[in-house]
């Protein structure tokens, strides 16, 4: 990407005691895209989340937000910032439009009719008056969206976003943060330990494990995978494993009565028709849908993840 | 600086907005009510109108001065029971020779009992002092607020200002209440009777309405630094009943802490805090404790005040936010 990041955290490094929770992390991120930020629990992602919005003082690193050095000078860096980490805490004695006027206050130059506008944006006109006490989880989360939209960041952080959400409610939010970075062209960073979550919205991964980062991958380099891996059933097993070994380069795989094996896409009818030829029913023949793990997996070694 | 006011805002907001607070404005006013029905009852055995026992407070008076002047030739008597005695018998003399009527069953002396109330108004501060700080925490929403644009030591005065704010506010319904009560209770009548003070040797006339306000002032120093303490607490250990609790612990039984140890003859008793945060001895002639005065208690109170301040805005500022889990 030719455009300037908004993002740019170099060799951030979190030390507590003799503990490195997070370990020379390098991390750019660039307008309009989705970045994902991708590891079990306890791996360092809320840690980092952390320090990039300035909650927490790194040991080592540099973070550069818009131009503006973090730490030198964190009121400019965080005005460029709308966030939520962990979970979207509110004031629950206070209304929806109460908690939006309490955010709206400490930002500068923002004219008061923009609370309507992020209101009408996530969705909330009919119980933005509310107490958030009386608040779901989904309509928190909601709010916490439109308080970090109030001030028309380019960088949007969100730790966990889908956290506690029920699939109506992860979906409406992926939707919502496709269309930030498509159309307003904002930048977004989430946080997510789940891996098919990621797959749907991401343009970016970034896996963290124990502390480190262990890899970043652009998503389309996975969808345009040349090669797939295949399950087929058929009968007998041990013939059509021994077929197929001489009839492609590849290595076949037998789980009980199954082969496993990866081959082109266009490969498919060919392997069929060779096997009918050779008088071997085939009872199915399917694709194996590798999940973003395995992938990764295979990518960084075959270190466990979780 | 419009931008800090609107910060400002945001405390008040968070102050106001809480039942507990309005509930805390509420028992206040309640309070002040009860407290001058009894008292006026107690005094004359009937709630309004203005009280016709003064009318013989010579006779009583004149009693008092007999029966302390027998005490007086008494032996063994320690000295500060006798210049106690002996300030009592110039003061009621002086009352006498001059006909002014004791300042019991006035408005006035109505007012100078109510500066007893302040003492809800500490409990009351610290409790909102306390949740300032901490309720963020136990909240979660302090994440928010930290990452927004204003620096971490904005928002910590704003949030001080905003208590002090709430205290002064209860300071002026206090006053204001009590001043309509003890008026609609004990008239309006005997307003000037001046304040009696007894000063090196002789009886000295004051003003009342001085005096009154000398007693609230007086009350603000403590409830400064018990508010203060309070946040120092609620920053420190980020747990807001922590600091409600140590703080009120410590209000109302530091000046016994302080008696038991200068009791035992401890020569550092005169550093605590809590021997110096009550000013009103020396105004009446005396010290809390031997080898004090005013100017030392005020020199120790302001370092304590400047520890509590650099405590909580240095650890304010430093700490990471991590979450409660």
């Amino acid at each position: 990407m030719s455009q300037k990041p908004v993002l740019h955290a170099q060799g951030l490094t979190k030390v507590i005691g003799n503990k490195k929770l997070v370990n020379n992390i390098d991390l750019t991120i660039y307008p309009g895209e989705i970045f994902g930020f991708l590891g079990p629990n306890g791996a360092g992602k809320t840690t980092t989340i952390r320090m990039l919005v300035g909650l927490a003082d790194m040991t080592a690193g540099k973070v550069t937000i818009a131009g503006y050095d973090l730490e030198k000078h964190f009121e400019k860096a965080i005005s460029h910032v709308g966030g939520i980490v962990e979970n979207p805490e509110m004031y629950k004695f206070l209304t929806g439009y109460q908690n939006l006027i309490h955010y709206w206050r400490m930002c500068k130059g923002v004219p008061k009719s923009r609370i309507d506008e992020v209101v009408n944006q996530v969705g909330l006109e009919k119980r933005i008056h509310d107490k958030v006490k009386t608040y779901s989880l989904g309509m928190r989360q909601r709010l916490g969206i439109a308080q970090a939209l109030l001030h028309s960041p380019s960088l949007l952080i969100l730790d966990e976003p889908t956290n506690g959400l029920d699939p109506k409610g992860v979906k409406e939010m992926r939707e919502h943060l496709l269309q930030l970075a498509r159309e307003e062209n904002m930048a977004v960073l989430v946080s997510s330990h789940q891996l098919a979550e990621m797959e749907l919205m991401c343009d970016r991964i970034g896996i963290i494990q124990n502390g480190s980062l262990i890899g970043v991958k652009e998503m389309r380099e996975f969808r345009d995978e040349p090669t797939r891996k295949i399950r087929i059933i058929a009968d007998p097993i041990q013939k059509a494993h021994q077929l197929l070994q001489q009839f492609l380069n590849t290595p076949v795989e037998q789980q009980d009565h199954a082969l496993i094996m990866e081959v082109e896409h266009e490969k498919i009818p060919d392997i069929n028709h060779f096997l009918v030829n050779e008088n071997i029913k085939i009872y199915a023949i399917m694709h194996i849908n590798q999940t973003l793990e395995d992938r990764f997996l295979e990518m960084t070694g075959g270190n466990s993840i979780a | 600086m419009p931008n800090f006011l609107r910060l400002l805002q945001n405390e008040n907001m968070k102050i106001y907005r809480r039942t507990g607070t309005l509930a805390m404005i509420g028992i206040l006013i309640l309070v002040t009510i009860a407290f001058a029905s009894i008292t006026k009852y107690d005094e004359s055995g009937y709630l309004f109108g203005a009280p016709t026992k003064q009318n013989n407070w010579q006779t009583e008076l004149q009693q008092q001065i007999t029966h302390d002047k027998q005490s007086l030739q008494e032996e063994d008597l320690p000295k500060p029971y006798l210049d106690s005695l002996k300030e009592q018998i110039a003061l009621n003399q002086y009352r006498l020779d001059h006909d002014i009527s004791p300042n019991e069953g006035t408005l006035w002396g109505f007012m100078v009992n109510t500066d007893s109330l302040t003492a809800l108004i500490v409990l009351f501060t610290i409790i909102v002092a306390s949740i300032s700080v901490a309720g963020e925490f136990t909240w979660g929403t302090i994440k928010l607020l930290m990452i927004r644009s204003s620096t971490r030591s904005k928002i910590l005065l704003s949030k001080y200002l905003a208590t002090l704010g709430f205290a002064v506010s209860m300071l002026i319904v206090l006053f204001l209440f009590s001043l309509t009560c003890g008026a609609l209770l004990y008239g309006v009548g005997n307003l000037s009777s001046p304040y009696l003070v007894y000063e090196h040797g002789g009886v000295v006339e004051k003003s009342m309405v001085l005096h009154i306000f000398t007693l609230y002032g007086l009350r603000c120093v403590s409830l400064l630094m018990m508010v203060t303490f309070a946040f120092m607490i609620s920053t420190v250990f980020r747990s807001s009943s922590l600091a409600i609790g140590l703080s009120i612990f410590l209000t109302f039984t530091g000046n016994t802490i302080v008696g038991i140890l200068s009791g035992m003859n401890v020569s550092w008793a005169k550093y605590i805090l809590f021997a110096n945060i009550d000013l009103t001895p020396y105004f009446q002639g005396s010290a809390p404790l031997e080898g004090m005065s005013l100017s030392f208690s005020i020199i120790v109170l302001s370092i304590y005040y400047l520890i509590f301040m650099a405590l909580t805005w240095i650890l304010f500022n430093k700490r990471d936010i991590v979450s409660g889990d």
